[in-house]
């Protein structure tokens, strides 16, 4: 494979790898608070590429045409806050509740949650794909090596990049982080020390919701929104869960960026096996390091 | 004949009673209401898979969401039997399709059940989003979406169901799937009255304890697995011919979900609990159906329904005091 092909692949493994990362890391921040796999969140994915998709095509172009300060901040920021009531009225009730009930019961009930959500989506949105690619059209391309690359694959990079230091910042270095590593650690602990964990728990339900919603509408304008694509996304984001390990931060930078690595390749040489690499991959990861890649706390 | 259990719900003499009933219910249903007769029929060939489901939750403690991979195992041999070989015997194409899922099931099972809760779960979710690809993509061999359309079968060996009408079928074929269900779960019943289903239960509770008493985990999960995947495929074999038409939808993630619903809905530790959750469930989808195309909806709703407010289920609601003591006078009737 010549230079500007590898360069190329290369652009478009980090830029999955960005999508996966912002539903991983946000699963990884509900496990944290509430040992809790929620299986619905991918779901929240889907949710902002829907709202993405359904206000660009209908509001966003009437209103501001193709004025790219238009295009970019109102879909966005209202993915981003239809993901977060969604989440509070339907997610946040029921993983509370589910709180602490044992693995098979919040298996179940998260299980119900996707076919709610899945079946939501219908009704409101249709059967149909629907896409709305003018963001990415109007960004353009830029030459890399002799080969054009949409510039706005290398802005959700970026972005994502910039998301992922503000995240390690906050968890790391903030008041709020230590109590978020505490609660993770030990919340009974944590609470007779006088931690307000209910509140911990609310933040983080916003914090994982925003980024699963802003990854479903950076994801929308290059590809298209239909029913089954929260539950692929789902897949490989617990696929990159289980290589980067349970619970970890650098784990979902980790693990996101070999599930995409596997993805792009499996796409480029064997496409109709992509779900089995990708399953050999989980499997064999749990077998010679259960607790993960970036796991191991 | 068996131990007599306290508990309604694992109790043998519950099992030929709610026989008995779908013997009987038949023609009444039929009459009553006409059309509703076939869906008690879909109910007997589900509680099958429900039951194959709930020996590897109920029993084991492994809970999947990738099921459906194996009733579409069942279901697409069926198909793929009549297209390519012409075979009508429903018997000689269900053994067809149990070697077929023993084979597919012990090799995945080695893999999956070497890991528990969330892993287990998605792990065999992914195999049976493959499956379910496999059938939507390769279209020239399984139909695609459209399907395989399924002709009537030649039942016990010699029985052309042909020439029979539509109701006269309908009629034969309960009747068939009913002696396959007294087969089923009469084993079913064995299974799980036995060693093999005392020490699945201990790995349930305690695996740790189970592996330090010497017992490798390890085989008795994978026997349960294949097992259960057995019963799933029968299931899905027995679906086809009364379906007329086998679809990707059958292997699709959404039948895994039925299955865990009509086990949870029935109750999970219960033997009867996946039978009478199926028979309750085929009723739930189809007076749904007359409300909303959006089952799925109601399904999820219901799911966390039932997880909130009556995680025993079904039967473990009829084994609370009060429904016992109705119910004891008419469990001592000589059956």
């Amino acid at each position: 494979m010549s230079l500007d092909l590898i360069v190329l692949y290369t652009l478009d493994t980090f830029f999955y790898a960005s999508l996966i990362f912002l539903i991983v890391s946000g699963l990884n921040i509900i496990y944290g608070v509430l040992r809790i796999v929620n299986l619905a969140h991918a779901s929240l994915f889907a949710l902002g590429a829907y709202t993405m998709a359904w206000i660009t095509s209908t509001y966003v172009i009437k209103i501001f045409g193709d004025s790219l300060v238009g295009l970019i901040t109102l879909p966005l920021l209202t993915a981003v806050i239809v993901t977060i009531i969604a989440s509070l009225a339907l997610v946040m009730p029921i993983l509370t509740y589910a709180h602490g009930k044992g693995d098979a019961f919040q298996l179940i009930v998260t299980f119900g949650l996707l076919l709610v959500f899945e079946e939501l989506f219908q009704i409101i949105w249709g059967r149909a794909p629907l896409a709305a690619g003018q963001l990415f059209f109007m960004l353009g391309f830029i030459d890399i090596v002799d080969k054009k690359y949409p510039v706005y694959k290398i802005m959700v990079i970026a972005v994502t990049g910039a998301l992922a230091i503000i995240l390690w910042h906050v968890i790391y270095r903030t008041g709020f982080g230590l109590v978020f590593r505490a609660i993770a650690m030990d919340p009974e602990m944590s609470a007779a020390l006088g931690v307000n964990v209910g509140r911990v728990v609310v933040i983080a339900i916003i914090l994982a919701s925003t980024l699963a919603g802003l990854g479903g509408a950076l994801y929308l304008p290059v590809a298209s929104i239909a029913p089954g694509v929260s539950l692929e996304f789902l897949i490989i984001a617990f696929v990159g869960l289980v290589i980067g390990g349970l619970g970890s931060f650098t784990g979902s930078l980790i693990g996101a960026f070999i599930v995409s690595l596997f993805r792009i390749l499996s796409v480029l040489f064997i496409p109709e096996l992509e779900l089995v690499i990708l399953f050999a991959v989980a499997a064999v990861v749990l077998l010679v390091k259960p607790e993960g890649i970036g796991g191991g706390r | 004949m068996m131990a007599v259990s306290r508990e309604l719900g694992n109790s043998f003499r519950a099992l030929i009673a709610i026989t008995v009933l779908i013997a009987i219910l038949y023609p009444i249903v039929g009459w009553l209401r006409p059309g509703f007769e076939v869906i008690l029929t879909y109910g007997v060939i589900l509680s099958i898979a429900a039951l194959g489901f709930n020996l590897l939750f109920g029993y084991t403690g492994l809970l999947s969401f990738g099921h459906a991979a194996f009733f579409g195992i069942g279901a697409y041999t069926i198909g793929l039997t009549l297209k390519y070989l012409n075979l009508r015997v429903l018997e000689a194409q269900i053994i067809i399709a149990v070697i077929a899922t023993l084979l597919f099931s012990a090799l995945i099972g080695s893999i999956v059940v070497r890991y528990r809760g969330i892993f287990f779960a998605i792990l065999i979710l992914v195999i049976a989003q493959v499956l379910w690809g496999f059938y939507v993509k390769f279209y020239h061999i399984t139909g695609g979406t459209d399907g395989l359309k399924i002709l009537r079968p030649i039942i016990l060996g010699f029985y052309e169901t042909r020439g029979l009408g539509y109701g006269d079928f309908n009629m034969v074929y309960h009747y068939y799937a009913l002696a396959w269900f007294l087969l089923m779960t009469y084993l079913m019943w064995r299974i799980v009255n036995s060693p093999f289903g005392y020490t699945l239960k201990m790995i349930k509770d305690a695996e740790d304890r189970a592996q330090a008493l010497g017992i490798n985990t390890y085989k008795f999960k994978l026997a349960a697995f294949i097992i259960s995947a057995l019963y799933v495929a029968v299931s899905g074999a027995l679906y086809a011919p009364l379906n007329r038409i086998v679809t990707p939808e059958l292997a699709y993630w959404t039948m895994s979900g039925k299955m865990v619903f009509m086990s949870i809905l029935g109750g999970t530790s219960y033997y009867m609990g996946p039978i009478v959750g199926a028979l309750v469930y085929v009723y739930f989808e189809s007076i749904a159906q007359f409300i909303t195309v959006h089952w799925f909806l109601i399904m999820g709703v219901l799911i966390i329904a039932t997880m909130f407010l009556a995680p025993i289920g079904l039967m473990g609601l009829i084994d609370r005091p009060g429904f016992k003591r109705i119910l004891s006078s008419l469990s001592k009737l000589p059956i």
